[in-house]
């Protein structure tokens, strides 16, 4: 069964899945997802909600495929799992949502209260950065996103858009203060030598070199990139024990490397670096950039190193 | 108002494929530098 199969089965065949619960309509959407990629997300939606509930299907075709490989499944045994799975999921999520969850927003306060900053590439997503308030950091662009739901089941978010931001009277410069300020507190930058955050993601994996290269994210671990923003602390103090600057490569959005600038590895050799691992070991969705940029130890900035410079450009006015 | 989409993301194990091949290459570029400035003590 090809992908586009698995959606089609999916979106016919939930609805027995969900016996007592209220919806009016399961649809298959096509979504603009980060870098302009698109993902197929299951909507489960009612006519009296102005919520439209996303659940990307891609990991569970991921578990269906894997699970077909193996001999001892049958494809109806597999895929009534992976249906019931998906209600799971939805009734976890979006079902369980009380009234309190939905109206963070619908309400200036709670928007304020629950924002925070994405790093994206400005570039890939320039279509998107026309309906939703942002800032430009050198070739990125900094993001809000209204969290709504954290917990061990999963995470629900939504974008903040112009036309919502604006129907429900947030200030967008205010707003973007204080998603900054929220992320500091709700996702705390975290630092670790490269091997060691290797080791913490997959502990079986032995003989990992060593580099020299430190891990910056958040101690989510998601979205850490973002992290760059306002990990001053933890730069300046590696920076000064260290005795250097650091090159700063983008290994996806949810984290950045440092490289010691001292340890004499060629600016471009770095650069082809990132290019070669975003199109081999990124997934698409998750690539932050090309650039390599630089922490400089007494100017205490972050700048963008070759190339690109030329993609410096005025935010537009609002 | 219009629908506002609400992303649902399911918690998975994230595996660290970039950051492996990172380490490797980065220790390759290592080991050729330090062979080639041998070459040049020599």
């Amino acid at each position: 069964m090809d992908y586009n199969e698995f959606c089609n089965t999916v979106r016919n065949e939930l609805g027995s899945f969900l016996l007592g619960v209220e919806f009016d309509e399961i649809t298959i959407k096509e979504t603009v997802k980060n870098n302009g990629t698109v993902e197929t997300g299951l909507m489960i939606s009612r006519k009296d909600s102005n919520i439209a509930p996303n659940i990307n299907l891609k990991e569970f075709y991921g578990e269906y495929t894997n699970r077909m490989q193996e001999e001892a499944y049958h494809d109806e045994e597999v895929l009534h799992d992976i249906l019931g799975k998906i209600a799971d999921t939805y009734r976890q999520n979006v079902e369980n949502m009380t009234p309190e969850d939905v109206d963070i927003l619908y309400h200036p306060e709670s928007v304020y209260e629950n924002a925070y900053v994405q790093l994206v590439n400005y570039e890939a997503n320039k279509t998107m950065l026309k309906n939703v308030p942002y800032r430009k950091y050198m070739d990125l662009a900094v993001i809000i996103r209204i969290a709504i739901r954290d917990d061990e089941k999963g995470f629900a978010s939504a974008v903040a858009t112009h036309s919502h931001m604006a129907q429900i009277g947030v200030n967008e410069k205010k707003l973007y203060e204080a998603a900054l300020e929220n992320t500091t507190k709700l996702f705390p930058p975290r630092m670790m030598k490269l091997e060691e955050m290797i080791q913490m993601l997959e502990p079986d994996m032995d003989e990992i070199p060593e580099t020299g290269a430190y891990v910056l994210t958040n101690a989510a671990g998601r979205n850490g990139a973002a992290a760059l923003l306002y990990a001053q602390e933890e730069l300046e103090t590696l920076s000064s024990q260290s005795g250097h600057g650091y090159y700063i490569l983008p290994s996806s959005i949810h984290e950045v490397l440092l490289f010691p600038d001292d340890a004499g590895m060629p600016l471009e050799e770095l650069q082809y670096m990132v290019r070669e691992v975003n199109r081999t070991s990124v997934a698409e969705n998750e690539i932050l950039s090309d650039t390599v940029y630089h922490y400089d130890r007494e100017s205490r900035k972050i700048e963008m190193e070759f190339p690109q410079k030329e993609v410096q450009e005025k935010e537009p006015e609002r | 108002m219009e629908k506002i989409t609400i992303d649902i993301e399911i918690k998975t194990d994230r595996k660290p494929d970039a950051l492996q091949e990172y380490a490797k290459r980065i220790a390759e570029a290592q080991m050729t530098k330090t062979k080639e400035d041998g070459k040049e003590e020599n």
